[in-house]
């Protein structure tokens, strides 16, 4: 096996086609109004993100599920429209357009996608729901029930369970490392009075953004700065996450659930976007994930490769996650892989025909995972929020373009020594699902 | 020979969109291949792909079920006169590659950074439009077969159903058999599979897509292959082998589940394809849908497409689950109340929502890829979905329907006795 590492970081560069400007880049960000958007003059479609404070990180451990309630209330608010009253989400379905939720570890993200008409009536419905979600007892029923659907099948996933371990541990004292959907438990018990403190707590005008993609114009982002504009004032309160760095010798976990094989990951801590290390580590996921690459024909999804990587960029502190199932970790064959791979780059360069094979994959990863209207959307968001305004995701392309064995070797060392170990058994005796 | 010809201009084929959405052109390729290209701005990323016109089952009287997989896959696999495998060019080049076998075509595709679309198409064209097959390419493409065998019995119950479904309502040809599966009989040989290979991998047999962030000037990347030409094999009509009693089939599998399928209009019925679309959309969108609506809090899962074929389309639903019989009486009486016309309010509404589907589900490269290769290779490019968004014939088709005629396309299609089949857990 660590002779196929070797192999695999001996392999000559592929030749690359000269590249046409253009193409290899993203729309550059342009502000409309103050809000930062790629624009896709041909698109059809429009995307407009509303971050709001109010994420995982903004949680007590007696509110671990708040934020994903809260959320999922907002979705089932009952709204007019056309005439008729209806719950939010089904509202701006009927617009012909869609609402997204997603719950991250610093905010929540209202996403709406359709026509740049269908969006601006849709943002308006938002705006209401926002200012005032119905916390009364059928609105919370209907997003309890909803949410804890998602919950079980979280549950279900073993990538999530590894990576909810792992964050826990490294956020500790936060809330940021909480599973997005929380805790069935306190899912199930949060009252009215408690959800309404959460909401009025954060859900305030002064911490909102906005960023967006796609066929967006200058109605779309006042439809947008409207519908905050209904939000109380004021700013949330400010908050610094904490995190507990993973030691030499690593820290382990272990829980049970109803997986066929172990699974094993590996959490270490990571270089925020924005920072000089940034690119270097894409490139190092990069290397990391070719261990896990087999002699498939097609590509296979990561659930079948044997080794996997998860770059948690879109909070800071970041982190990143190793992971497999338990076909080759559970024998030490595939953490022996890993580490003679780690030991060799924070020990020695890579030849630099060799690295240029390694960000050409970073490359391609970043742009697939940066690709559709919310994805990209998410991303100028990102990167408004984390201060780094101008054209920053073509800065990262570039900068990727220019990591050198040094750097590889660098971050290698500086994260790659420490870390936390999170396992998966199998039960004894598997649980059905409470549907 | 590797210049392109560009008869777009000439022929007047530029699909102009609505909006500034760019034109779709349809170029003539050295060797022969139609190329249709998309410009599509966004992320730096190129979907590149070849469809084949090729049975699934091979050419000859003889069905060899799952050759069309198997050779697709085989020739990704073997070292080819280029040096590398396809499948590793791909990877080396941060991308995605995939094969994808239908009863009547194989899609093999890439999604790459753009700065490697032409480099990939170069290779792509390349290694299928002069195949070179070898026995450990074939080997390890039997391996694969056998190893997504394996997987789609043990995750893909849905896929399970699919299979059944078709052979229950075709009696024969391509349509009838699992595009995906070998025969357990008799494996085919490497000569078999270089016949196929041979006659279906032709450059002048297939239509290169190339999306996002390309333009025309990429094609010129496809190199001609063989170049001994011959005519295209035209898109099947598989009427004839429609039972005319569609059957009754059991399958076991990792839950329960079962399934309908009818047999719908063909690809040139745009109105009536686009009102099944609909219904599909309307009834069993994954998210939306007035019927997964009802099932959210229950262990199912529910599958349902009209999938566009050159004639007949095909309507299928699938529920799979430990309580999918549970629910069989409201996907029947859902399908039962289409035959009748939605009130104007919830038509307009599921309409707008349908619009928005389609140009959510075509707002990728790779998805857009898929949908012009699959119209083009079915018959009907121009209709693709993707191709003029709102200023398109498929947008046009949208516009048109209306509940009267919606009720009346079910009515129709889906009045009539589908084939069923059931799924039975292990």
């Amino acid at each position: 096996m660590i002779a196929r590492v070797f192999l695999a970081l001996l392999l000559a560069a592929v030749p690359a086609v000269p590249a046409r400007a253009a193409a290899d880049r993203y729309p550059p960000t342009t502000l409309i109004e103050d809000v930062p958007a790629q624009i896709d003059a041909d698109a059809s479609l429009a995307g407009m993100q509303i971050f709001l404070p109010a994420g995982l990180d903004r949680q007590t451990s007696a509110q671990n599920g708040f934020a994903a309630l809260v959320g999922e209330v907002v979705a089932q608010t009952p709204v007019q429209e056309d005439g008729t009253e209806m719950p939010l989400r089904d509202a701006i379905a009927a617009l012909g357009a869609n609402l997204t939720v997603t719950v991250e570890p610093e905010d929540i993200r209202y996403y709406v996608e359709g026509r740049p008409d269908a969006v601006v009536s849709a943002l308006g419905l938002l705006g209401t729901a926002l200012a005032a979600p119905d916390f009364s007892a059928t609105t919370l029923n209907l997003a309890k029930r909803s949410l804890r659907l998602r919950i079980i099948d979280a549950d279900q996933s073993p990538f999530g369970v590894v990576s909810a371990m792992l964050r826990s541990s490294y956020y500790r004292g936060s809330g940021a490392g909480y599973a997005p959907m929380g805790s069935p438990e306190i899912v199930v018990g949060a009252g009215s009075k408690a959800l309404h403190g959460f909401w009025a707590a954060n859900y305030r005008q002064g911490g909102a953004s906005l960023a967006a993609a796609g066929r967006v114009d200058a109605r779309v982002v006042r439809a947008a700065r409207s519908a905050i504009a209904e939000l109380p004032q004021g700013l949330p309160q400010p908050l610094t996450l904490q995190t507990r760095m993973p030691t030499n010798p690593p820290a382990r976990i272990i829980t049970h659930r109803d997986v066929g094989l172990p699974w094993i990951g590996i959490g270490f801590a990571a270089p925020a976007i924005g920072s000089k290390d940034f690119a270097a580590m894409l490139v190092v996921r990069a290397i990391i994930e070719s261990l896990g690459r087999t002699d498939a024909i097609v590509s296979r999804p990561a659930a079948l490769r044997p080794i996997n990587a998860a770059y948690q960029y879109d909070v800071r502190p970041a982190n990143f996650i190793i992971y497999s199932s338990g076909s080759s970790f559970g024998s030490p064959t595939g953490l022996r892989e890993i580490f003679a791979a780690t030991e060799l780059l924070s020990s020695k360069p890579l030849d630099r025909a060799v690295i240029a094979r390694y960000r050409t994959l970073a490359t391609g990863e970043f742009v697939m995972e940066n690709m559709t209207l919310e994805d990209r959307s998410a991303l100028v968001g990102l990167f408004r929020r984390f201060g780094l305004d101008g054209d920053a995701a073509n800065d990262v392309l570039g900068d990727i373009a220019a990591v050198t064995p040094a750097d590889v070797e660098r971050v290698v060392k500086k994260y790659l020594d420490k870390y936390t170990v999170a396992v998966i058994l199998p039960r004894a005796t598997k649980q059905q699902p409470q549907h | 020979m590797r210049s392109t010809w560009r008869l777009a201009a000439a022929l007047g084929v530029l699909l102009l969109g609505a909006a500034a959405a760019p034109p779709v052109a349809t170029l003539r390729l050295a060797g022969g291949a139609t190329g249709l290209v998309r410009p599509q701005s966004g992320a730096p990323v190129a979907a590149v792909e070849l469809w084949f016109r090729a049975p699934s089952i091979g050419f000859g009287s003889t069905p060899h079920p799952g050759i069309a997989n198997l050779a697709a896959l085989a020739v990704a696999a073997s070292q080819p006169l280029t040096g590398t495998p396809l499948a590793a060019v791909v990877a080396q080049a941060g991308g995605r590659f995939g094969i994808s076998v239908y009863p009547q075509t194989v899609e093999v595709s890439a999604l790459v950074p753009a700065a490697e679309a032409a480099s990939v198409l170069r290779t792509m064209t390349a290694v299928y439009f002069t195949p070179v097959l070898s026995q450990e390419g074939l080997a390890q493409a039997l391996s694969e077969v056998s190893t997504d065998e394996r997987l789609r019995k043990i995750a893909e119950p849905e896929q399970t159903l699919r299979d059944a479904l078709f052979g229950a309502l075709f009696s024969g040809g391509a349509d009838h058999f699992s595009p995906n599966e070998l025969s357990d009989d008799e494996k085919p040989t490497l000569a078999d599979v270089k016949d196929f290979a041979t006659r279906a991998f032709r450059a002048s047999n297939a239509t290169v897509v190339l999306t996002g962030a390309v333009d025309a000037a990429t094609a010129d990347a496809a190199v001609p292959g063989r170049g001994e030409g011959g005519a295209a094999e035209p898109p099947a009509t598989v009427a004839a082998d429609l039972r005319a009693q569609p059957q009754s089939v059991t399958r076991t599998g990792p839950v329960p589940g079962f399934g309908y399928a009818w047999a719908g209009p063909p690809i040139s019925d745009e109105r009536a394809a686009t009102a099944l679309d609909f219904v599909a959309d309307y009834l069993f969108n994954p998210e939306t849908g007035a019927v997964t609506h009802q099932l959210q809090n229950l262990d199912v899962g529910l599958e349902a497409q009209y999938v566009t074929y050159h004639d007949p389309g095909v309507f299928y639903v699938e529920v799979t689950g430990s309580q999918a019989e549970a629910v069989r009486a409201k996907i029947d009486d859902a399908i039962a109340a289409m035959k009748s016309p939605l009130d104007a309010k919830a038509f307009q509404a599921a309409r707008l929502l349908f619009e928005y589907h389609v140009m959510s589900d075509v707002s990728t490269p790779l998805a857009l890829a898929d949908n012009f290769g699959w119209y083009a290779s079915e018959g009907d490019a121009a209709y693709a979905p993707g191709a003029d968004l709102d200023g398109g014939r498929y947008m046009a088709s949208v516009r048109s329907l209306t509940p009267d005629f919606v009720a009346r396309t079910v009515a129709k299609y889906l009045g009539a006795s589908p084939a069923t089949a059931r799924l039975k857990a292990k």
